[in-house]
C-alpha cells in the first residue's frame, strides 16, 4: 500500500497531460455512446467500422488514467 | 483566444461529428449503392478487416484455414448479408473453383425471399452438364439462353421458343424437354390438357398434412369448390395465420386468409379444435390450376377437398399423424426426414427400404426402374420431398412441370431437347471460375438489417464425401436502388 502511494508520488502529471487524458476519457465516452445508439437504430452498422472491443478497451484504459492521475 | 482544454474538445467534439455525418452517409447511402464483399484468402478479419458478409454457418458446413478460401463441404450454407438499409437489386459474383461432379452437378447462390415458408430465391452459378456439354449434340445460344439438341431440327433458339410457345409437338416421346432455369410462364405444360380426364369428379387428399404445401388440380368446368380444415398445434410463440392461393399460371384466381383468432393458447401445446374454410367460385375457366396453403410448420391441413379428379402434392408432402401413409410418386427418388423421434421407421420406396434412425437427418432413397413408385410408411410425421409430384391413386396423379436438369435429371436418352437460362463462368488463372447473378431485391426479406445469402450445391453432404466440394474465394454483392435524389423526387413531384 505504502509502495502505491510512493509510486503515485513519483509521476507528478502535467496540467496538459491531465487535460488529454480526461478529453480523452471524454471522448472515448461519446464515440461508446454514438455506436450505442446506432446499434439500436441500426443493427450491425457501427461494427463493420468501429472494433467494439478495442474502442471498449481504449475507454477502459482512459477511464483507469484518469482515476490516477486525473481525480487525486 | 482558447485555452488547451478548449482546443482538445474542439477537436474531438469535431472528429466526433465527422464520424456522425459519416454515419448518416452509409446510412442513407446517398448515391443508391452499397457494395459488401469478402475476401476468404485475407487474414485478420477478427481484429480490423471486417466484412458486412457474416460469417458461414452452419459451421460444421465449411472448413476454413487463418487463410485461403472457404471450403463448402455440405449443402446448403448461408450468410448473413448487412446493408444499412434495403435495396431494390443485387448483384453478387462469386470467385470459385468447383469440385462437383454429375451427381452434385448444380451450384446456386439466392436470398432468403420468405421467411414464413423459407423459400430462397436461387439463380444458377455453375451446372456442371452446361459448362461441360453435351457430346454430339448441336447448341443454339441466344444472349443467355441455350437450347441444346439432339436432332437439329431449329435453325435458331426463336424458332425452337415460337414452336414450343405454340404448342407443337417437339418429339414424338412424351416429356423430351428438360428444363433449367427457364422462365416457363409463356410456355405450355409438359401434358397434354386435353388428354386429362374430362369428367367431373371430387378428390380428397386423405393425410393431414403440416406447414406449407402446394398441389395441382384440374378443373373441367368454370366451377371451383374448395374446402378443408385448418388446426393449430400451438408450439410456437407468434399467431399462426395461413392462407390458401389458387394460381392460374402466375395469376392469383381467388385466395382466403384463414386468421389465428382460435381460443387456444400459443405455446401452450394445445391442440385447437377444427377451423373450417371453403372457396367456391364459378367464374373460373376449365384448365390446370395451383393451390398453395401458406402457413408454418405450427398449423395442420386435414380433409382437403376439391371438386378435381386429379389432385397432387407438389415436390412436397409432411404427413401429420399416427395412421399409415401410402402414396404414389412419379419421382424415382425421394429424400426423408424425420423430425419427431417416435416416428423412426422402416420406410419402403419402390423395391427399395430405407431405414430412418435419426432425426433431422436428410435421407436419399432411390429406385430402379423409373416410373412411379408407391411409398409406404408405417405412420405419419415423416417429411417426404422430391422433384416430382405425390398422390394417393395413379389416377389423381397430375405433374405438368418440365423435368429440370438437375442431380435427378434423366439420362440424355430420355431427352431430345434442353434448353437452359445460363451465363457461363468466367474463367480467371489458377482454374478459378467467376459467375455474376443479378436479383431483385425488393422483395427480399431482411431482418435487422440483413438479408439471407445462400449458397447451394445440392447432394453435397459431409457422410458421403463423393460429392465433391467447392472452393469459394471471394464474394463480392454490389446492391443497387434509389438514389437520394430519386427520393426526393418521389416525394416532392
Amino acid at each position: 500500500m505504502a509502495d502505491g502511494v510512493l509510486k503515485k508520488r513519483d509521476f507528478v502529471p502535467g496540467k496538459k497531460f491531465r487535460v488529454i487524458i480526461s478529453e480523452a476519457f471524454y471522448f472515448f465516452s461519446a464515440l461508446l455512446a454514438l455506436g450505442a445508439c446506432l446499434e439500436i437504430f441500426v443493427p450491425g452498422l457501427f461494427g463493420l467500422y468501429f472494433n467494439e472491443a478495442i474502442l471498449a478497451a481504449c475507454w477502459l484504459m482512459s477511464l483507469v488514467l484518469l482515476l490516477l492521475y486525473v481525480r487525486q | 483566444m482558447p485555452n488547451f482544454q478548449q482546443k482538445i474538445r474542439r477537436i474531438w467534439i469535431t472528429f466526433i461529428g465527422v464520424i456522425f455525418v459519416f454515419f448518416i452517409f452509409k446510412l442513407v447511402s446517398p448515391f443508391g449503392t452499397w457494395t459488401c464483399s469478402r475476401n476468404f484468402n485475407e487474414t485478420g478479419r477478427n481484429f480490423l478487416n471486417r466484412s458486412c458478409l457474416g460469417e458461414p454457418s452452419p459451421g460444421e458446413r465449411v472448413a476454413k484455414g487463418s487463410a485461403g478460401p472457404l471450403l463448402i463441404l455440405a449443402d446448403p450454407v448461408y450468410l448473413s448479408v448487412f446493408t444499412p438499409r434495403a435495396f431494390s437489386r443485387a448483384e453478387v459474383t462469386i470467385t470459385y473453383r468447383p469440385y462437383l461432379s454429375s451427381s452434385t452437378p448444380i451450384f446456386e447462390a439466392g436470398f432468403l425471399a420468405d421467411q414464413k415458408l423459407w423459400r430462397y430465391r436461387l439463380q444458377p452459378i455453375y451446372n456442371y452438364w452446361l459448362e461441360n456439354g453435351f457430346q454430339d449434340w448441336t447448341e443454339l445460344s441466344d444472349r443467355s439462353l441455350h437450347l441444346y439438341s439432339r436432332n437439329n431440327r431449329f435453325a435458331s433458339v426463336a424458332d425452337f421458343l415460337f414452336a414450343w410457345r405454340r404448342g407443337d409437338e417437339l418429339c414424338e416421346g412424351n416429356n423430351c424437354l428438360a428444363v433449367y432455369n427457364v422462365d416457363l410462364k409463356d410456355f405450355p405444360p409438359a401434358i397434354d390438357l386435353s388428354e386429362l380426364s374430362q369428367k367431373a369428379g371430387s378428390s380428397e387428399f386423405p393425410y393431414k398434412i403440416r406447414g406449407a404445401h402446394q398441389f395441382y388440380f384440374y378443373l373441367n368446368g368454370n366451377n371451383l369448390e374448395l374446402s378443408g380444415q385448418v388446426f393449430d398445434r400451438n408450439e410456437n410463440l407468434e399467431k399462426d395465420d395461413a392462407e390458401i392461393l389458387i394460381f392460374s399460371g402466375q395469376s392469383v384466381v381467388a385466395s382466403v386468409k384463414i386468421k389465428d383468432e382460435r381460443p387456444e393458447k400459443e405455446l401452450s401445446g394445445d391442440y385447437s379444435g377444427a377451423q373450417a374454410f371453403k372457396v367456391s367460385r364459378s367464374d373460373l375457366k376449365a384448365g390446370l390450376y395451383r393451390l398453395e396453403f401458406r402457413a408454418g410448420d405450427d398449423l395442420s391441413l386435414d380433409n382437403l377437398r376439391v371438386n378435381s379428379a386429379y389432385l397432387s402434392a407438389i415436390n412436397k408432402v409432411w404427413t401429420d399423424g399416427n395412421g399409415a401413409v401410402e402414396l404414389l410418386t412419379d419421382a424415382s427418388y425421394l429424400q426423408v426426414k424425420a423430425i419427431d423421434p417416435a416416428v423412426l421407421q422402416d420406410l419402403k420406396f419402390g423395391n427399395s427400404t430405407l431405414k430412418l434412425g435419426e432425426i433431422y437427418k436428410q435421407y436419399e432413397i432411390k429406385s430402379r426402374p423409373s416410373g412411379l413408385q408407391k411409398i409406404e410408411a408405417a405412420s405419419g410425421g415423416l417429411v417426404l420431398e422430391n422433384n416430382g409430384v405425390f398422390a394417393a391413386t395413379a389416377s389423381k396423379l397430375l405433374n405438368p412441370d418440365y423435368r429440370r436438369l438437375d442431380r435427378f435429371a434423366p439420362s440424355l436418352e430420355q431427352l431430345d431437347y434442353v434448353i437452359a437460362d445460363y451465363q457461363a463462368a468466367e474463367h480467371l488463372a489458377d482454374d478459378w471460375l467467376q459467375t455474376t447473378v443479378s436479383f431483385t431485391a425488393s422483395d427480399l426479406y431482411r431482418e435487422d438489417g440483413r438479408y439471407s445469402l445462400i449458397l447451394s450445391a445440392p447432394g453435397l453432404k459431409l457422410d458421403s464425401g463423393a460429392g465433391g466440394l467447392l472452393e469459394i474465394k471471394e464474394i463480392k454483392i454490389r446492391f443497387s436502388g434509389k438514389n437520394l435524389w430519386d427520393k426526393v423526387k418521389e416525394i416532392i413531384f
